[in-house]
């Protein structure tokens, strides 16, 4: 089927971090996380949990709290703003100050006009969201001790906030607390720290805090319900069903415990609130949850989301913690790859030898080793949106939330150990956008940009200037989220969030053609390599074929468009590399997480009802299928070629990535 | 260290009557009076045994009682022919111009008394203050009977004198409480063993009783726990090496000094732990035993009396503890020389057999020489045990001490050498391991090459010294006797030739290569070996390494040749490099090793292909892969 010969990286040590915040907007379908280095990440449910949008963050930068609106997303943190992003340039929008001191928790009222937030100094503050705006509204009476937590019911116009040793109940109306509730300590000296509550429509509220303690309140007299002792350790996140009957909690042990108001006996409509069902999957703290629907979806230190599917205790489902856009750059002529951490880029000459082997899995050895040729960082830490490097590593370019920039590079004497590498920054003749993707075309003639306000910028590339070449101001309304380059570098595709898929001349500055829409996102794309069609492979885990110069689907897709078996629609890994190759014209190559997958398009597509073992062909079976797969590489960040024979194959494992996470929990488990 | 006795110091010398000796305290502070003789009275400083005064009697006055100081009168007292009493003062220079007081009835002796005058004990039994001698005094004892210790106790509220007395041949323990100014007396009972005596008494006062310690003959230690209300008997412990001469004091509740003792063959004294029954530290003693020891123990000294001179110890003793007496502790007794073998011995509950009382009677047969003086007899005997043991005979005959014995008696008895019996004890692995030294030198003495066959075959465990006094032995004996005891032993010579041994000896020298040795132990124990037979054995080892015949069962392998090579070469390494008989050895040897290493070398080139060869053939074990490799990938 094909025989390659493997660079297989390593060394790429991205660390990506640890969740902080999760919420779910109910109104678009998607949840949005923050991590600890202030970055915040959506996910469409719509696109099977598709990682859309990354809004960089930086260092300094802290997201303590998270809240959907709407399709308005806010977050706070220890600035003491409250900041609303613009979800299309994917950078913040407007922000107001609280005046109170940092913020810890934030919420909104159900018709969507004011956001409260808990505040440092013991405030509650109202902010008036309504007409689109963002401005300080007021704030409630001052009360001891910060406020960590805090819950709306609007119908019953009440606020909850927990804070220490107690929560307290405050009417919006008047701004005044109509109702505290105290906690117990465990130890005198200890104070009982209510990190997260919960207020249902009944009046019933839920809090979790520090001593491990899930209590059910009466909230009209202020009184407990029940109390439940399922954690070992702080509870530091409370999610509530939308049907109320539902309350997940979860915290420093990382066990999510789900707890349903329901009846007890078959005989009795007396309800209560029970603990129900446990699910022992993160391995290190869990900081926040967030329920949709059919999932209870939870993260924290261990950086994976996981969503659990509710009544369905087998599905689960495990989001990549990395990126799913494009980290890694590949210089094809040059066989150097570009690596993207977020705050510096590393550029590395890759190893190289003479000699081939028949035998699968043998290691050749190198007569080149791999070396670091370039690490570049960003200024003041920025952290970076997109990056790439032209296919003779002449050129590299990356983007942060301040613009875009260009380099030049000049290599000399790369084959040896201590090759000549001198990096220059182009300033004149660029414009001031900041892109969200970014690619060379392969002749290193042109840069294509996907600036953040939806343009497509061409910037001509010539050995002593650089100018702007062309530009399609007005392309879309959505972000576009995938940018791909013929091989003859005269086209090239653009993708955005609307499914809108274009394919333009980039010498020509016309459109060329525009695919039919199809209703799920694009998750990879490329050209073959004659540059007539473009291959898209989307969400929903079909592929496409595209005939630019037909401007209609191609025979073999329009024959297999709708054969792809079911068991291979359900997979829930999403394809986030598409590749094809001179030599092998007949074969698309495509990797998810932990496989890599060859589609030979000569071959027949297994029946739609195939079961999941069946799909793939095997070796010394008669059994012909389209699809071949090779799972000796497991948490593939990249897949792409470099010459003919040559694939370079981007590792990240789960092993290495947990070296760098702090300590557990230690929890006595059997048999340690 | 919880107790320890100095090093002995002449305190006082040609001490003639040990009876009368005393050494008691003195007005002076650091200082002792001691009752030298009948008729001489010293008053010697500890610290330099210096004498400081000294008193005399007349010609025709002897000292019967030993001289005390009375804290209370601040006067010296001593008893003069049984009667007169003498009493003077610290200055007084002239015994002559001492108060005289004459009792009515012989003293036995004057007890002295920190608080009180001091305490008469006259020979009839009866006790009075010293003010009061001159009554008649009453006592149950009649002249027969004989006051073996006595001593005068005081207690936190009694005052008692406690008296060991061998009444109408029979111990009694007396003892006067002093109460409303009267003495009552309450007498004990003492019942020690069977031909027995009491060799030492001494007595300690506790807070309300006295402890009596008492020394038997026999080893005996008994503990008599006198209170004004009861005696209560109890037997402490055995000690071993307890002699007519012995004498003892108690230096507390749990330790007793022990003066003329048998330990390891001296004579001792020691400090003995009573709780753990063990010496704490024992010293010889500085002079041979020859007439009765006398024991003091005054102002942290021991004074010992040890054949006409009066030697002086210091010492020390605390409380013991577990960890202070381990390692002291006695772990065997010796059976006494009277007592007969314990015979044989079994688990069962059951009562023994009458083929067991049979086989003791037996056994002590074996053992007395008087019963079996001929080889014949003895060996008639053996067989006869063996014979009613047949079914048990490792069970039954696997006492140690009792193997022992007779392993003792074959082997030093110089009469007969028997051969079939030492046959038989190895066969059935019966000898101890401590007897194999003894075994081997007798099949030296008698070039016994069959018994050293079966010792061989039998043993698995010799001791380097008698392995090689055996190599030494077996390279100077005669071929033909060592051809015929090997033949015995089943061995058919190979029909080699070339080897500088017989085929008869090879084939002994390789059973005692192939034993266990340890290599520091040998090498000492090879000095033993003739410089001509180390270079016969050199030669022939040298020959075993170029000759391996693996198929021969008798053959050490390789490594056991090359380690005995090297403890040879080791243990005799001048001789051998100085002499020029070795030459030819030595370069033989070399050349023969040279060859050896060569050979070996090869195999690492072999067992380098060979690894290749199972690598390839490997079921291939997942690979830790790591930053970067370059791999081959074929997708199906």
């Amino acid at each position: 089927m094909g025989e390659f010969r493997v660079h297989r990286v390593r060394f790429f040590e991205y660390q990506p971090k640890a969740i902080q915040c999760i919420v779910y907007g109910k109104e678009v379908n998607k949840v949005a996380l923050s991590r600890s280095d202030g970055c915040i990440e959506t996910w469409d449910l719509k696109n099977d949990w598709y990682q859309d949008k990354v809004i960089q963050g930086s260092e300094s930068k802290s997201i303590e709290t998270l809240c959907w609106q709407g399709e308005r997303l806010y977050s706070a943190g220890l600035d003491g703003d409250v900041v609303e992003y613009d979800l299309k340039k994917l950078e913040p929008k407007a922000s107001a100050s609280s005046n109170a001191g940092p913020v810890w928790c934030l919420t909104t009222d159900s018709h969507g006009k004011f956001l409260a937030a808990g505040t440092e100094d013991g405030c509650v503050v109202l902010f008036d969201t309504d007409y689109n705006s963002l401005q300080y509204y007021r704030s409630f009476d001052k009360q001891e001790g910060r406020i960590l937590s805090i819950a709306w019911n609007t119908s019953l116009e009440v606020i909850l906030t927990g804070g220490v040793d107690n929560m307290r109940l405050w009417s919006v109306k008047s701004g005044h607390a109509v109702q505290r509730m105290t906690l117990g300590r465990v130890e005198k000296s200890k104070e009982t720290i209510v990190w997260c509550v919960a207020i249902l429509s009944d009046m019933t509220l839920v809090s979790g805090d520090s001593r491990g303690r899930t209590i059910f309140w009466n909230g009209k007299q202020g009184t407990q319900i029940k109390s439940f002792q399922m954690h070992q350790a702080d509870v530091l996140c409370l999610a509530v069903h939308q049907d109320e009957k539902q309350v997940f909690s979860s915290g420093v042990d990382p066990k999510v415990v789900q707890f349903q108001y329901t009846t007890t006996s078959r005989e009795s409509d007396w309800k209560m609130w029970v603990r129900t069902k446990i699910w022992y999957q993160h391995t290190h703290d869990v900081r926040a949850m967030a329920v949709t629907p059919t999932d209870v979806v939870s993260g924290g230190v261990d950086t994976t989301l996981l969503a659990n599917r509710l009544g369905n205790e087998k599905n689960k489902r495990k989001m990549r913690s990395i990126p799913m856009h494009q980290l890694v750059g590949v210089a094809k002529d040059r066989n150097a790859l570009l690596l993207q951490y977020p705050d510096y880029l590393e550029l590395w000459r890759l190893g190289n030898t003479r000699k081939t082997s028949e035998k699968d899995g043998e290691v050749l050895p190198e007569e080149i080793p791999p070396q670091k040729l370039i690490q570049l960082k960003t200024k003041d830490g920025q952290h970076i949106a997109c990056c790439a490097i032209s296919s003779r590593a002449n050129w590299m370019s990356y983007s942060d939330i301040d613009g875009f920039k260009l380099y030049k590079i000049t290599m000399t004497d790369t084959e040896s150990i201590s090759p000549s590498v001198d990096l220059r920054k182009v300033k004149k003749g660029l414009p001031s956008y900041s892109a969200h993707r970014i690619v060379f075309t392969p002749d290193e003639k042109f840069l294509v940009i996907a600036t953040s306000c939806q343009k497509i910028v061409v910037i001509s590339l010539d050995e002593d200037s650089v100018s702007l070449y062309h530009a399609w101001d007005d392309y879309t309304e959505e972000s576009i989220h995938q940018l791909s380059v013929s091989p003859n570098s005269k086209l090239v595709a653009v993708a955005d969030l609307s499914y809108k898929i274009t394919v333009l001349g980039v010498v020509s500055k016309e459109v060329v053609s525009q695919l039919p829409s199809y209703k799920s996102t694009v998750t990879a794309m490329t050209f073959t390599p004659d540059s007539r069609n473009l291959i898209t492979a989307h969400a929903d885990q079909k592929i496409y074929e595209f005939d630019v110069e037909k401007k209609e689907y191609s025979d073999w897709c329009r024959e297999v468009c709708n054969k792809f078996p079911n068991a291979w629609k359900k997979r829930h890994q999403i394809i986030h590399h598409i590749s094809t190759s001179p030599r092998y014209p007949d074969k698309i190559f495509f990797c998810d997480l932990d496989k890599f997958f060859i589609l030979d398009k000569t071959q027949p597509f297994p029946s739609i009802g195939s079961k999941p073992f069946n799909l793939v062909a095997r070796p010394n079976s008669s059994k012909v299928s389209a699809f071949h797969v090779c799972t000796r590489f497991r948490y593939l960040i990249h897949m792409d070629f470099v010459n003919d024979d040559w694939v370079v194959m981007v590792e990240r494992t789960k092993l290495a990535m947990m070296e760098s996470l702090p300590m557990a929990m230690q929890q006595k488990k059997f048999g340690t | 260290m919880a107790a320890s006795i100095g090093e002995p110091v002449v305190f006082a010398d040609d001490i003639k009557d040990p009876n009368i000796l005393n050494v008691a305290t003195c007005g002076t502070e650091g200082s002792v009076i001691v009752t030298q003789n009948p008729n001489l009275i010293n008053i010697y400083k500890v610290e330099d045994q210096k004498a400081l005064q000294s008193w005399s009697t007349k010609h025709n006055e002897h000292i019967t009682s030993p001289v005390i100081w009375s804290e209370h009168n601040q006067k010296y007292v001593t008893v003069i022919n049984t009667k007169t009493v003498k009493t003077w003062g610290k200055d007084e220079q002239n015994f002559e111009k001492s108060s005289t007081k004459h009792a009515k009835c012989a003293i036995n002796k004057i007890l002295p008394s920190d608080t009180t005058e001091p305490v008469v004990l006259f020979n009839n039994g009866g006790v009075a203050f010293l003010g009061r001698i001159k009554d008649t005094q009453e006592g149950p004892l009649s002249d027969k009977d004989e006051i073996l210790f006595c001593e005068f106790m005081r207690m936190s509220s009694d005052l008692c004198v406690v008296c060991l007395l061998n009444q109408e041949g029979k111990l009694q323990l007396m003892s006067y409480w002093y109460r409303n100014d009267e003495w009552i007396r309450h007498t004990h009972p003492v019942e020690v063993a069977p031909n027995t005596q009491v060799v030492s008494c001494h007595a300690v006062p506790g807070r309300n009783n006295v402890k009596v310690f008492i020394l038997c003959l026999n080893g005996d230690l008994l503990c008599q726990n006198l209170s004004f209300d009861q005696c209560t008997s109890q037997a402490l412990q055995t000690i071993v090496g307890v002699t007519k001469t012995t004498s003892m004091v108690a230096l507390s509740s749990t330790h007793i000094v022990l003066a003329g003792c048998t330990k390891d063959n001296q004579d001792v004294i020691g400090i003995y732990d009573v709780k753990f029954g063990a010496y704490e530290v024992f010293k010889p003693l500085p002079a041979a035993k020859k007439s009765s020891i006398k024991l003091f123990a005054l102002h942290g000294h021991l004074f010992v009396l040890c054949h006409r001179t009066l030697h002086m110890f210091s010492y020390s003793c605390h409380p013991s503890s577990l960890s202070s007496i381990l390692g002291h502790q006695r772990v065997d007794v010796q059976p006494q020389p009277e007592t007969p073998p314990p015979g044989p011995l079994s688990w069962s509950k059951s009562k023994s057999s009458s083929s067991n009382t049979e086989a003791n009677k037996l056994y002590s047969e074996l053992q007395n020489i008087s019963m079996a003086k001929t080889q014949k007899e003895f060996e008639k005997k053996f067989l006869s045990i063996m014979k009613s043991h047949e079914s048990d005979a490792t069970g039954l005959l696997s006492e140690t001490t009792t193997m022992e014995q007779i392993v003792q008696r074959c082997v030093t008895d110089q009469k007969f050498w028997p051969h079939n019996v030492l046959d038989q004890l190895l066969v059935h692995r019966l000898v101890p391991n401590r007897c194999i030294k003894e075994i081997a030198e007798g099949i030296i003495r008698h070039e016994d090459v069959a018994l050293l066959l079966q010792c061989l075959n039998s043993v698995s465990d010799i001791p380097e010294e008698s392995l090689c006094s055996l190599i030494n032995f077996i390279l100077g004996v005669e071929d033909a006797k060592v051809a015929e005891a090997a033949k015995m032993d089943g061995f058919s010579g190979t029909g080699k030739s070339g080897s500088p041994l017989s085929e008869a000896k090879s084939h002994i020298v390789n059973k005692i290569v192939k034993k266990p040795y340890n290599d520091v132990f040998i090498i000492e124990c090879l000095h033993t070996i003739t410089f001509q037979n180390v270079l016969t054995l050199l030669e022939y080892l040298c020959y075993l390494v170029s000759n391996l015949d693996t198929q021969v069962s008798s053959m050490p392998d390789l490594a056991q040749i090359v380690s005995f090579i090297c403890v040879l070469i080791d243990a005799h390494y001048q001789q051998l490099v100085l002499s020029p008989d070795s030459q030819e050895v030595l370069i033989s040897l070399h050349r023969t090793v040279e060859g050896q290493r060569e050979y070996f070398a090869e195999f690492l080139t072999l067992d380098v292909l060979i690894s290749q060869m199972k690598r390839q053939f490997a079921i291939p074990r997942p690979r830790a892969v790591g930053k970067y490799c370059i791999e081959v990938l074929h997708v199906y």
